[in-house]
């Protein structure tokens, strides 16, 4: 019977398999032993490596702090060699290089750092200041604004965010794109919180800057809502009311700031709308015989510049309008003297509207013919451009403000 | 793990174990340990090489994390963390590393020399796999202290030497059979490759295109075994990050290819530059007297050291000047000065006998060329160019297909060191032109040039590669043969054979194909007419004194195979693959010698000097 192999007395094995059993088991150990070395040799490395980066990504830090940009870039290029993929380094070093104006440089690193985080806040606007240096090309520019302003942001991101709007604002408004400006001014403005004066006084000089000025006189207002004597908040609104022709609103908003404090184009437009409110005729408040009095002083004034400009020989700037036009003004208030005297006026209150109108004919053409207006003369001419103004239809914009 | 649970359990108990019990367990692990090993030593051997490939592959992948290191320790130490070092450093740390460089490889790693590409194929082809693992420790060594120093070499070739000679370390000791021996040193190659550039794709290509030559599926599965496990080895130490950071690009338009094409030529061009003063400079420095060796990897230290004063971007492998190369960093002055003296450096390094590779210095060449070109057309062609990161990154591969003439690898390099799929049509159109102007105006390879300098005729892969194979359609005769119909009468087949004399009569049946002698038609037809019986039907006669069934050829096939198959056969058929039933021609071994004869040569003749 046969028993089978015994268990307990192996077969014994070819010499030449017990020595590659040696070497099998030589190469487990030397593996293990070789790993434990790489472990141990990787982990010292990148303790190392993670401690250079660092180092070099502060000494960065310190000379940009400094405005040190060159040594900051050699420093952040440094520290990118020990940490190639830390993207904080790759900002600040872009941000290094588009501060030493190698915008095209930092650009690389910003469209790669772009690439990996499309939604990124600050990489957009790195992007967006860069492309804003472009002097033909704004889209590039907008385009990344608005991916900032829309983009994550880590700390406090709405007020970041409308700190990068006010950025694309002022953008808009260098670059002379009002329109374009417009919804953002807006968007500005709507977003800022009501208790926050320092956001709304910048958000409402910019509304002026956008000629907003019906939103722009609302924001100021609601600055002096908190400081009423703040200068700055009264001047911004005064110019407001000034531009919608709310003369006696910028006198009074011109009025509350200190006399010494007035600047001469405060004072200036001060005098402007005094001057304005003197000349018109339309005051509701006015009796029958002021309003008629206040028009035959207007034609007067209106036909002695019309005459003194005819009399320069018609120094023309805009061949439109010859000074034969003037002459021709002039005798139509000549052949009307006698209705638009003191006394009928009195009689025909209607008639001052006809006066009015001729005197502001007379305005624009001098306007057109001898230059800017100073003076009674600008007073007046703002005056009839207000009564045009009043007829036509305010925008959309200013529509909203108002309601 | 099952049967150590199943061990364990059978000698194991809950509480703790006595002396007696936890000697049992040794022992139990022991012969647990011992089945496994004879279980995997006993498998075949095919299996075993494959098994062989993943552990060469984890080896090569620990040493080249370790050499890594040891090549940035040595920086670190040596020349500082900054990117431009003092200049007392910069011009006195190359000159020492170099005087013990060559000191270390005179005396103590005498076969450290070179790259170690044409290292590995020597051995593959001459020295039957045979890399001594002295090499492993002198390159590791060495070149840690060459590269770390400033020396202008990288660490790719070196690593490849090294998993090769971890490879045939390992091969020996197992005392594999001769063939896997030999087999094993590429697997190595690949496996180190793969790990120092992180690109397992492009080394398996490289081992392919370089190394092999070939397609061998005996090996193609243990190659591409080694390079995954290295190269997982290596991401498991060091992080899975591409070798470069490439800034986002695409294609807005095909016309952006002229660009490209642009680089290709303008690229040829410099790898030509490259290899001519390669070519040029070598002999006359090899043959410079003995006691030089001493001197010259110091000498060019100090070239390079000086150099390096102004221009410190063109020390060591220079990875980081790369990226800021991609990254737009550098004026196209600047970027076409880098190339320059990055050439001029590299070749000054490697004649001076100093180890080290060139794989790195060829893409740092490669990026600031093409950086250079792609500032230039943007510049003056803002829509037709794009990004001159995008033009850095095809550079690289462009100066890999121009310089080492590995097109195919050069091309899957530059997609697997970038992560960006993008840069491919570009890198394969500019890759293509300078290699053709590589090709056309430089006829060696520099890996075949570096042989033949040092008196090895190793297989050139790339006239290999360009080699004119044989098949039968080249040798074959048509209408030399006419097809005898088996169930007419002999009369009407000797009637046919008489009607084309000279044509080697063949019959066929059910794609069968035998050979008839005309002698023996007429032989038999005489003893017919003699004895006054009828004669037989073709059949008949042809199975009783025909020679065959006839191995039958296809066109395709190559010389050597139809060669191998012609055995004492008079003639073969060659039907078509579509009906076996079809002849198409015949063919004899004179045949076959004749074309083999009047094909071109394009062995090399040895000489004695």
């Amino acid at each position: 019977m046969n028993a089978g192999p015994n268990p307990s007395h192996p077969a014994p094995r070819h010499p030449l398999t017990r020595s590659r059993e040696a070497i099998l088991t030589a190469a487990v150990f030397l593996l293990l032993g070789l790993f434990a070395i790489t472990a141990f040799a990787s982990r010292m490395y990148h303790k190392t490596v993670h401690v250079l980066a660092d180092q070099w990504s502060a000494a960065g830090e310190s000379a940009s702090g400094a405005k040190n940009f060159p040594e900051a870039i050699t420093d952040y290029r440094n520290a990118l060699i020990y940490s190639p993929n830390n993207s904080t380094f790759q900002f600040r070093l872009a941000k290094a290089l588009s501060a030493e104006g190698h915008g095209d440089q930092a650009e690389t690193y910003l469209l790669s750092l772009l690439s990996e985080s499309p939604g990124s806040g600050p990489v957009n606007l790195e992007l967006a200041r860069i492309a804003a240096h472009h002097p033909h090309d704004m889209s590039d520019a907008f385009r990344y604004y608005h991916a900032a302003i829309y983009g994550v942001w880590d700390a406090d991101p709405l007020i970041t965010r409308s700190e990068v709007r006010r950025e694309l604002c002022e953008f808009l408004l260098a670059r002379s794109a009002t329109r374009l400006a417009e919804p953002e001014l807006i968007a500005l403005a709507d977003n800022v919180p009501q208790n926050d004066v320092a956001r709304t006084k910048v958000a409402s000089n910019l509304l002026l800057r956008g000629q907003l000025y019906s939103r722009a006189l609302v924001a100021f207002q609601s600055a002096l809502d908190a400081d009423p004597e703040d200068s700055e908040s009264l001047s911004g609104a005064a110019t407001a009311a000034f531009h919608l022709a709310k003369y006696p609103e910028a006198v009074n908003f011109l009025q509350k700031i200190p006399a010494d404090q007035l600047t001469s184009s405060q004072s200036d437009m001060l005098e402007t709308a005094h001057r304005v409110i003197a000349l018109d005729p339309f005051g509701v408040t006015l009796s029958a015989a002021s309003r008629a009095a206040i028009t035959v002083h207007d034609l007067d004034l209106a036909k002695s510049h019309a005459g003194n400009c005819s009399v320069q020989g018609g120094d023309s700037l805009d061949p439109k309008v010859p000074p034969s036009d003037l002459e021709k003004l002039i005798a139509q208030k000549e052949a009307n003297r006698s209705m638009w005297s003191e006394r009928m006026l009195v009689r025909a209150p209607d008639r001052i509207n006809e006066a009015m109108a001729l005197a502001f004919q007379m305005e624009n053409a001098v306007a057109a013919a001898c230059g800017p207006l100073s003076g009674p003369d600008r007073a007046l001419w703002l005056l009839g451009s207000a009564r045009a103004a009043s007829s036509v239809m305010p925008s959309s914009s200013d529509m909203g403000a108002r309601r | 793990m099952s049967h150590l649970a199943e061990d364990l359990a059978a000698n194991g108990s809950s509480a703790a174990p006595t002396p007696r019990q936890s000697e049992s367990t040794k022992s139990s692990l022991r012969a647990l340990w011992a089945r496994w090993a004879r279980r995997i030593l006993e498998m075949p051997e095919s299996q075993l090489f494959l098994l062989l490939a993943v552990v060469i592959g984890v080896f090569s992948g620990l040493a080249v994390v370790l050499f890594r290191i040891a090549i940035e320790w040595t920086r670190l130490s040596l020349l500082g963390s900054s990117l431009a070092p003092p200049a007392a450093r910069v011009v006195i740390v190359p000159v020492l590393g170099g005087i013990l460089v060559a000191l270390l490889v005179a005396y103590v790693f005498p076969a450290s020399r070179g790259s170690g590409v044409n290292q590995t194929k020597s051995a593959v082809y001459i020295f039957d796999g045979y890399i001594p693992f002295q090499t492993v420790i002198g390159k590791f060594v060495a070149c840690a202290l060459a590269i770390g120093s400033g020396q202008s070499l990288g660490p790719e070739d070196p690593s490849l030497q090294m998993g090769a000679g971890i490879a045939s370390a390992i091969g020996r000791r197992l005392q594999l059979s001769h063939e896997k021996i030999r087999l094993i040193a590429p697997v190595g190659a690949a496996a180190g490759l793969a790990a120092a550039f992180n690109a397992p794709i492009s080394s398996v290509l490289f081992v392919i295109e370089e190394i092999i030559g070939t397609w061998s599926a005996a090996a193609l599965g243990a190659i591409v075994l080694a390079a995954v496990s290295s190269v997982v080895t290596m991401r498991w130490f060091l992080g899975s990050d591409s070798l470069f950071r490439v800034p986002a690009f695409r294609m807005q338009h095909p016309a952006e290819l002229l660009a490209y094409a642009v680089l290709g030529i303008i690229g040829g061009a410099l790898s030509l530059l490259f290899l001519k003063w390669i070519a040029w400079a070598r002999p006359k420095l090899e043959a410079t007297p003995r006691w030089t060796r001493f001197v010259k990897p110091a000498a060019a230290g100090l070239i390079i050291g000086i150099i390096g004063i102004w221009v410190p971007q063109i020390m060591g492998a220079g990875y980081p000047v790369i990226d800021q190369g991609i990254h737009g960093e550098f004026a196209w002055r600047i970027l076409f000065l880098l190339a320059l003296l990055k050439i001029f450096a590299t070749g000054v390094s490697f004649l001076s006998g100093t180890p080290g590779g060139m794989f790195a210095p060829t893409l740092f060449v490669g990026a600031m060329l093409g950086g250079a070109v792609g500032a230039v057309e943007q510049h003056f062609f803002h829509r037709l160019a794009a990004a001159p990161g995008a033009f850095a990154l095809v550079g690289m591969g462009t100066l890999f297909a121009g310089f080492l003439r590995i097109p195919i690898t050069s091309v899957f390099m530059v997609i697997e060191v970038s992560g960006n799929y993008t840069a491919v049509l570009p890198v394969m159109i500019s890759t293509m032109i300078a290699y053709l102007i590589s090709r056309r105006y430089h006829n060696i390879s520099l890996f075949d040039m570096l042989a033949r300098q040092d008196g090895l005729l190793l297989p050139s892969i790339e006239e290999l590669r360009e080699q004119v194979y044989l098949t039968v359609e080249d040798a074959m005769r048509r209408d030399a043969a006419i097809i005898l119909d088996p169930t007419q009468p002999l009369a009407s087949s000797i009637r046919a054979a008489d009607a084309s004399p000279g044509k080697a009569l063949l019959i066929t049946t059910h794609g069968e194909w035998r050979f008839l002698a005309r002698e023996e038609l007429e032989r038999i037809s005489a003893n017919a007419r003699a004895a006054g019986t009828p004669p037989p039907s073709t059949n008949a006669f042809a199975t009783a004194s025909t020679q065959g069934p006839l191995p039958a050829l296809f066109r395709d096939q190559s010389l050597e195979e139809a060669l191998r198959l012609a055995g004492d056969w008079p003639l073969l058929p060659v039907v078509s693959r579509a009906n076996l039933a079809k002849l198409e021609g015949v063919i004899a071994i004179a045949d076959i010698l004749h074309a083999l004869r009047s094909a071109p040569q394009t062995g090399v003749i040895p000489t004695v000097s």
